[in-house]
């Protein structure tokens, strides 16, 4: 192999590697921004807990991203002075609309994720598998896989796994998980 | 009892009285209704259609009354020919329930459970699911909707079952397997079907499966079904055994 | 330098193996994988929380109470109250009904006809319509009608308004279930509504009624049915029958004949003293002379006469079926007469006096009701519909000859169907579960009973609630009717019972009915609208004074002397609900189509022997005609068809369960011959390959 030769392959190389690793996930997520901009440092500050916007009904029933009668409780009039609250309560809480939210978390339709018996009976912490999130002063880009159409920030199954297979044996069925 | 269940599990199962069911099909209307299986295109037939719970009628000649027969998946043992034939590992029997679990999306639809199914339970998605007028708004999200090329059966209602684990768990319950009901069993106007922890001594289920009378359809494959059938009329117990011997004779 | 094509392969060369070391491949390979599980077009249902409301079913008279799952505002499935005190559960029909709002039958809103099409018309426009046509009958002198399939509403109380401001005010209704009580309660000395004391009765001798698959309130069948002895009298295998201690198979028509040669060996083998009218109707119809005529060997009649006179008491009904229809008047007058002679009127486990549903305006009107048989052919101008189903069949070939040329008909009803379609102005009503409704005491029933179901969902925009209707008509017409609406007037007969001060009320709570202590009548209503009931107090059974109902002369002589005709009988039948005017759920192809546990319309079953002599093979395809019409069907023999007859269903319509549909099986219905009675029970038919 010339010289020549090997900078053109080290050159595909280092193309392929900076698209592959760069280019594509650019490409192959379609991002977008949330409808509003929420702040939940801001609620957590006021006092809010995790729970009190996504509670866990006592059927076991997990609330998720709350409607806009939760928003409605204390945003019925502006609470604060920000241009995008002003749009909360103009746009959605006045008419009752609800707001179109991007889940990030949304499980594939075929998944069944039991909130109630991990967080009632697990005592697993919400961050442990959200993160972060709950302190962010303002929700990330939602970004979409164009080809699956699932969330990036998607738990995956493996990640179930590793857990389950750990420490719970008896719960890998594939009826636990799956509906 | 199987060496991986742990004390807090359970063993499902149906008892299911012929003498009290009238064949009015309730049953396996609400299984349709609960479980999102979608009503058939106008060339499905009853080879062809989905009928996870169906009720076949038993005549005799000589006999007066004709005797129904409810059918779903028997959720068989360990020996269940549907998980041995699978390539794709898209069913098993879950060992702390005993519920035999179908999870169509893994399901490539090769149809070979179809075949090793002595009780033909099984149906498969020949069509796309179209749900006519807005009937798609009475789906149940509980349960996912199935594309076509894939097979599905009973569950037993497993959802319920989890949302019954996930109320245990919200309330502040234990881990025992808990009651639960599926469709068919809270559909029957006569109360022919009886549900619950076959291990359980103390359970109606129970108590049934072992009285004496109760048998289990083609016993001598050794299926190992968990769903147990009563009837007092011979001829309809020797029907449900294979043995037509001539003079029986089943509709479907 | 230049770029040769070595130096473009290597640099690919290189850019796969870079490939290799980034995640696209595997990526891409994963999430195709994925996207071919995807199936966009598949629907996800919305989560939301979980409710379950209060409901009675009203597609057919039973009224069986309901609990229904909601995921946020959306009706997901419906459970039966199995609990309910007069009997509960749920049929495949009422486990379905949250899916008829969204039917693909379901009518959008009032519409006139333009020619082949409908037009979509403002409701005073429909309206309009209605009360030009009035008017134009008034000019006439033909006669306005409303047919109400379900009275004692106040629905029907509102017609009966409306028509009692009309000179020309007809308001009819079709023999039901109960039409042998009904028969026997005409011919009290104080007339009184009947039902049976089943729970008490020893042996049911049903002539043709569906009494185990959906008759009464199917519950309390369910209950009683340990200790009761039914002998099913049908011309075919019918599920009953199948279901039955015994199956008696007649030929169709013979149900009178056999009436009264039952009641003809009783009465030689009792000695009772009757009188002479009833000696002399049972003239001509002893064993010997009778068993051609109902098409049952005269020891097998004897033997179902003793048996009944052992198993006593025993009842007698008939009523008729959902797909074959009402029996002829003269052949109830023959069951009831059956039921006197049997002893069984006026006594515990028979039939029994029970009161009226309470209710202002119900019942006390001055438009008296008509039976559909009796109104005179060509005399009706305006035929209004309304939407109340019964869950029987209603052909239109017993309509049309009541119709004056040009008759204006306008449909209430909220679905498509074939009465729709015959229809100048629809006006659908609202559909299950969107609208007010009751409960009232079903066939049989042995103590009144009332409930109440409220709306579950929302009506959609384009429904007119019945009793709104009647009010607009009212104004267009320039005619008083009250200013209540349905709600209001609801309330207004639940306080009426409530000032009654009997029976007791039972609200419905999680565990089960329980007494509610004394409410107030505002109590009473709101127990009602939670789900509850009114039962009334029971009265003891007491002997009832009437005189014998008997059939006419001249039925007696056709009975006797029947006349020869040719063809085979067609045997039409439906499950309760299924042949009405409001379509079953697609999901009912679970039942009628992907299993044979109830034989659809596209099939036509015949006997074995019937087949061979015209030739026809099991499965083949064939063509039924009448003089009236002709549909197709699939032929199915059946053994336990007695010969030279073809069942039938007439229901469900394959339209119903396929709209759309270019089969051209359409089911007996459009086959059938209306006699002047408003029966179509003679209709014979001509089948031949097709």
């Amino acid at each position: 192999m010339t010289r020549r030769t090997l900078a053109f392959f080290v050159a595909g190389l280092a193309f392929a590697l900076a698209f592959g690793w760069l280019g594509f996930p650019r490409l192959l997520f379609a991002r977008a921004e949330q409808p509003l901009r929420f702040s939940h440092r801001t609620h957590a500050a006021a006092g809010l807990g995790c729970a009190d916007c996504h509670p866990i009904g006592e059927d076991g029933r997990f609330a998720g991203i709350p409607g806009i009668e939760n928003c409605a409780g204390c945003h019925a009039e502006p609470q604060g002075s920000s241009a995008d609250e002003k749009r909360l309560v103009e746009e959605f809480v006045t008419p009752g609309r609800e707001i179109p939210w991007r889940v990030y978390s949304r499980q594939p339709e075929n998944v069944r994720f039991p909130h109630a018996v991990h967080v009632k009976r697990g005592e697993i912490g919400c961050e442990r598998c959200h993160g972060t999130h709950g302190e962010s002063d303002a929700l990330p880009v939602h970004e979409t896989n164009r080809i699956t159409g699932y969330s990036r920030d998607l738990t995956k199954m493996s990640a179930c796994e590793s857990c389950h297979a750990g420490h719970f044996p008896e719960r890998t069925a594939c009826l636990a998980c799956h509906k | 009892m199987d060496a991986g269940r742990k004390a807090d599990g359970a063993r499902y199962g149906m008892v299911i009285d012929l003498d009290k069911c009238n064949g009015c099909g309730a049953c396996a209307v609400a299984c349709a209704v609960e479980n999102n299986v979608p009503p058939a295109p106008e060339r499905a037939n009853d080879r062809n259609g989905i009928t996870w719970m169906r009720v076949h009628r038993l005549e005799a000649r000589g006999e007066a009354r004709a005797a129904f027969l409810p059918l779903m998946c028997q959720h068989c043992g360990e020996k269940t020919p549907c998980v041995s034939v699978c390539p794709q590992n898209a069913v098993e029997v879950d060992p702390a329930t005993g519920i035999v679990a179908q999870i169509p999306v893994r399901c490539l639809g090769c149809r070979y459970c179809m075949a090793a199914c002595p009780y033909h339970a099984r149906s498969f998605n020949w069509w796309d699911p179209d749900w006519p007028g807005r009937l798609a708004d009475t789906l149940n999200p509980e349960v996912s909707t199935r594309t076509r090329g894939v097979v599905e059966k009973c569950t037993f209602c497993s959802h319920r079952l989890q949302a019954a684990q996930d109320a245990q768990a919200a309330s502040g319950g234990g881990t025992k397997a808990p009651e639960y009901t599926p469709a068919c069993v809270g559909a029957c106007p006569a109360g022919a079907i009886v549900f619950g922890d076959l291990d359980d001594p103390e359970s109606e289920v129970a108590r049934l499966a072992n009285a004496p009378g109760s048998f289990r359809l083609l016993e001598r494959l050794g299926t190992g079904a968990k769903v147990h059938y009563r009837t007092g009329r011979d001829w309809v117990r020797r029907l449900a055994d294979g043995r037509a011997e001539g003079d029986g004779r089943t509709h479907g | 330098m230049l770029l040769t094509r070595r130096d473009v392969l290597w640099s690919l060369g290189g850019g796969l193996a870079g490939a290799a070391f980034t995640p696209v491949p595997w990526k891409l390979l994963d999430d195709v994988a994925i996207w071919t599980q995807r199936r966009h077009s598949l629907p996800v249902p919305p989560r939301g929380e979980v409710t379950y409301r209060p409901a009675a079913c009203t597609l057919c008279p039973a009224g069986c109470a309901l609990r229904v799952r909601c995921v946020g505002p959306r009706p997901v499935a419906v459970s039966g109250e199995v609990r309910h005190p007069l009997g509960g559960g749920a049929c495949a029909l009422g486990l379905t009904v949250h899916h008829l709002a969204g039917h693909p039958l379901r009518l959008a809103g009032p519409s006139v006809r333009a020619g082949e099409r409908w037009e979509s018309v403002a409701l005073e426009a429909a309206v309009g319509g209605v009360a030009r046509a009035v008017a134009a009958a008034r000019a006439a002198g033909t006669r306005v009608m409303v047919l109400d399939r379900r009275p004692g509403r106040v629905v029907s109380a509102a017609w009966r308004d409306l028509l009692a401001s009309l000179p020309q005010g007809l308001y009819a209704t079709v023999a039901g279930e109960g039409e042998t009580l009904a028969t026997l309660q005409g011919a009290l000395a104080r007339p009184a509504p009947l039902g049976i004391d089943l729970e008490k009765t020893r042996a049911l001798v049903s002539f043709g009624a569906p009494v185990l698959e959906g008759w009464g309130r199917p519950g309390r069948m369910l209950a009683a049915r340990r200790g009761l002895r039914v002998v099913q009298v049908d011309a075919w295998r019918s599920p009953s029958a199948a279901l039955a201690d015994e199956w008696v198979s007649i030929v169709p028509g013979g149900e009178g004949p056999l009436a009264l040669a039952l009641a003809h060996v009783i009465v030689r083998d009792t000695g009772d003293r009757v009188g002479e009218d009833v000696r002399s109707a049972l003239r001509g119809f002893s064993p010997r002379e009778a068993a051609p005529l109902a098409g049952v060997e005269p020891d097998g009649i004897e033997r179902l006469a003793q048996a009944l006179v052992r198993h006593a008491p025993a009842v007698a009904i008939g009523g008729g079926d959902p797909g074959a229809g009402p029996l002829p008047r003269d052949a109830e007058r023959a069951i009831a007469l059956l039921d006197l002679v049997l002893g069984s009127v006026g006594r515990e486990g028979g039939i029994v006096a029970r009161r009226p549903v309470p209710g202002a305006g119900a019942e006390a009107t001055a438009v008296p009701r008509i039976a559909l048989g009796d109104v005179p052919a060509g005399s009706v101008g305006v035929l209004l519909l309304d939407g109340g189903d019964d869950g029987r069949a209603l052909p239109w070939a017993v309509l049309r000859p009541l119709l004056a040329p040009k008759a204006f008909v306008a449909s209430l009803s909220p679905f498509d169907g074939v009465l729709a379609r015959q229809a100048d102005v629809l006006v659908p009503a609202p559909a299950p579960l969107e609208a007010w409704d009751e409960v009232l005491p079903t066939a049989g029933a042995s103590v009144a009973s009332y409930a109440v179901s409220a709306p579950v969902v929302p009506a959609a925009p384009g429904a007119t609630d019945t009793v709104a209707f009647v009010r607009v008509l009212a104004s267009a017409l320039g005619v008083e009717v009250g200013e209540a609406t349905h709600e209001e007037r609801l309330r207004e007969r639940v306080a009426a019972i409530h000032a009654t001060g009997r029976g007791r009320l039972l609200t419905r709570g999680e565990g089960g009915y329980a007494e509610a202590p004394a409410p107030g009548a505002d109590g009473a209503w709101e127990a009602l609208v939670a789900g509850g009931c009114w039962i009334d107090d029971e009265t003891k059974p007491e002997a009832l004074d009437l005189r014998p109902p008997l059939p006419d002369a001249e039925a007696l002589r056709k009975w006797r002397k029947p006349a020869p005709a040719e063809g085979l009988r067609l045997v039409a039948f439906a499950a309760r609900g299924t042949a009405g005017t409001t379509p079953p759920s697609p999901l009912l192809t679970k039942l009628y189509q992907e299993s044979d546990l109830r034989p659809a319309a596209t099939t036509a079953a015949m006997g074995p022997a019937t087949a061979e002599r015209l030739g026809l093979a099991d499965g083949q395809p064939v063509h039924i005609e009448t003089p009236g019409g002709g549909v197709r069907a699939a032929l199915r023999i059946d053994p336990t068809l007695p010969p030279d007859r073809v069942a039938l269903a007439a229901g469900p319509e394959p339209t119903a369960l396929h709209p759309g549909t270019k089969s051209r099986a359409r089911g007996a219905l459009p086959l059938v011959e209306a006699a002047a009675d408003g029966t179509w029970r003679e209709t014979r038919v001509r089948v031949r390959e097709a």
